[in-house]
């Protein structure tokens, strides 16, 4: 019989590991591999004294912990190696140039980037993916590295739920049974164009203000009315391949958009571009020669393109490819309190042919082939000096995967110890319900936050918000929607999200800049989100 | 050089724990249970203590926003 004490020291005692984390990252401006750790600690003590955790529920937390830290690693290093092998054959040269050709319209590229193409890789790939590849990108277009980071986490967020062929949906409807399946899906939907909408805005007011906003406007309405209303058009039918199709019509209409005058030439009325680089608009300008054409520079991207729409859009090559899976295995314990976490046997198993990391590292070896056989190494070396792929890659690697590592770690101990569940329940009890409802996205956040997943985030407490739904009267289907759209808004603000992209865009150390960005735009949705909640319950 | 070679023992030792934490934890072995909380304990105390040590940095200024 699970005695959890809801009051509001152990509510503020189970709050404080994530408020020490914010504290060392965005005021005192701690790297994340060290303040990552610190937050950890916070949280095992907290968990052994206040929670009564035994230390059999530690070590379990700590290896459940590392597994799912493993599960991004394999995205991270062949991420980095992926821009690592394309930067060094002058990949990234050529598509700037490039791209010169196909817009010189620098709020255009920053939306087509990190907007419509991390909406499309997190369709498709997910798990980090987008933030890794886009980050790199937009550096090389001009962006300084912090918004470059910031911009892709605000994009992508909106396709969490039911990007990655619907994972986050499909282990929602494992964790709880709802009555109502399309309702939930269709309210979700609509929630999500929400973040989808604001991520839009917000990239062209962070690139250039109240002008670039209305500037983009065309372009923002017409996208979002292909991602946003596409997905929710197409969750009628087919909630897994929702998020897919729609960023994929949205990345098709790009070329559209792109022949419009509008966003072909240069927007030189945007003056005041606080996301770019001094240097960028001379960038345009600049005679660089590059040992590549535009079309090859693209090879990374189309390989890691057709190999994830290969391996996870044709059912029958899913089914037989996701048949390799491995997990380890993690007793259950109880603490002081009699809470016990529920632990699967195999742990979290990893399907390794098609996780996104192996796509990754196709289009790494595809890519590295192809560039050394044409010669590309040789030629763009004789110009910028050698680049140690191995050694470089490793530099960003390594310190990234010790925060990524402490991040998640801290995570299963605040699970497994019941402190999560102390937060949510602390909420639910105070809350009246139709204060509950505007705050029950707000618990998705926090539980993406913590896990860096929507995926994690439903299954940690779908079934918390179902309950709470149902004693105090409020439709479930809402409620799991708003819980689903906070899910999604709150990758925004991961740690973990956000080392990735300071890793790829090789600022490692300026994760609190980045979250001083990312964190009031998800302030904002989640208030936005919770009052449009209101409308469902 | 120096930091990167200290995070990369950091990384594997923490690594190494996870399967010292799953044999103890599935088998109830205590010993290996607490073999992997110390290992992975003091792994993860070297990144902050690092920070207050004057250990070669090589990746990059501490402070200063990009943006």
């Amino acid at each position: 019989m699970t005695e959890l004490p809801i009051d509001l020291l152990h509510w503020a005692v189970a709050a404080s590991p994530i408020i020490v984390l914010l504290l060392l990252l965005t005021v005192l401006r701690w790297k994340a591999p060290e303040a990552g750790p610190v937050g950890m600690f916070v949280g095992a003590v907290t968990a052994l004294t206040l929670f009564r955790a035994p230390l059999e529920t530690l070590a379990a937390a700590v290896g459940s912990g590392v597994w799912d830290a493993v599960f991004i690693l394999l995205v991270v290093w062949p991420a980095l190696l992926l821009y690592r092998v394309t930067d060094a054959a002058g990949g990234f040269s050529a598509l700037r140039i490039g791209i010169r050709r196909f817009s010189r319209n620098h709020l255009f590229l920053v939306l087509a980037f990190g907007w419509v193409f991390a909406s499309f890789l997190q369709g498709i790939a997910g798990f980090g993916t987008p933030i890794a590849v886009v980050a790199p990108l937009l550096v090389a277009i001009g962006v300084k590295p912090v918004f470059a980071v910031v911009i892709p986490l605000i994009g992508h967020a909106w396709a969490n739920m039911f990007g990655t062929l619907a994972v986050g949906w499909l282990a929602t409807l494992q964790v709880v049974d709802l009555e109502d399946e399309l309702t939930t899906a269709v309210q979700t939907a609509v929630l999500l164009w929400i973040p989808n909408i604001l991520g839009a805005v917000a990239i062209a007011w962070l690139f250039g203000r109240g002008r670039a906003i209305l500037h983009g406007l065309p372009f923002i309405a017409v996208i979002s009315l292909i991602q946003g209303g596409g997905q929710l058009g197409i969750v009628f039918f087919e909630p897994i391949l929702s998020t897919f199709l729609a960023s994929t019509a949205a990345l098709i209409a790009l070329y559209p958009l792109s022949r419009w005058s509008r966003y072909r030439e240069r927007a030189d009325h945007i003056e005041n571009r606080p996301a770019m680089e001094d240097n960028a608009r001379d960038l345009e300008d600049d005679e660089e020669k590059a040992p590549m054409s535009f079309t090859w520079s693209l090879l990374p991207y189309g390989v890691l393109s057709a190999t994830s729409i290969i391996a996870l859009a044709i059912p029958p090559v899913t089914d037989f490819l996701g048949r390799f899976e491995f997990g380890p295995s993690f007793a259950e314990s109880e603490t002081g309190y009699g809470f016990t976490a529920e632990i699967d046997d195999p742990y979290s198993p990893i399907a390794l042919l098609t996780h996104p990391g192996t796509f990754l590292l196709i289009a790494t070896a595809v890519t590295w082939a192809v560039f050394r056989a044409r010669g590309y190494y040789d030629e763009w070396q004789k110009k910028e000096g050698k680049e140690p792929i191995w050694r470089n890659t490793a530099e960003d690697a390594v310190p990234a995967s010790i925060a990524i590592i402490s991040f998640l770690v801290l995570a299963k101990i605040l699970d497994f110890s019941g402190q999560i569940e102390v937060l949510a329940l602390g909420i639910a009890e105070i809350a009246p319900p139709l204060v509950f409802a505007v705050l029950a996205n707000a618990i998705g956040v926090l539980g993406a936050f913590m896990t860096s997943s929507n995926t994690a985030s439903n299954v940690l407490f779908s079934q918390l918000q179902l309950t709470v739904a149902d004693s105090e009267g409020l439709a479930p289907s809402a409620i799991i929607a708003a819980q689903s759209t906070g899910g999604a808004v709150g990758n925004a603000i991961a740690p973990a999200n956000i080392v990735l992209g300071t890793t790829t865009a090789g600022i490692v150390g300026k994760e609190g800049a980045v979250l001083r960005y990312t964190l009031p735009w998800v302030a904002m949705v989640t208030v936005i989100v919770g009052l449009a909640t209101l409308i469902f319950v | 050089m120096t930091k990167l070679i200290v995070y990369g023992v950091v990384l594997v030792v923490m690594l190494a724990s996870l399967p010292v934490a799953s044999f103890g934890s599935a088998s109830e072995v205590t010993w290996a249970m607490a073999l992997a909380l110390i290992l992975f304990g003091v792994a993860s105390a070297v990144p902050p203590v690092l920070r207050f040590l004057p250990v070669g940095d090589d990746d990059g200024d501490e402070d200063g926003d990009d943006e």
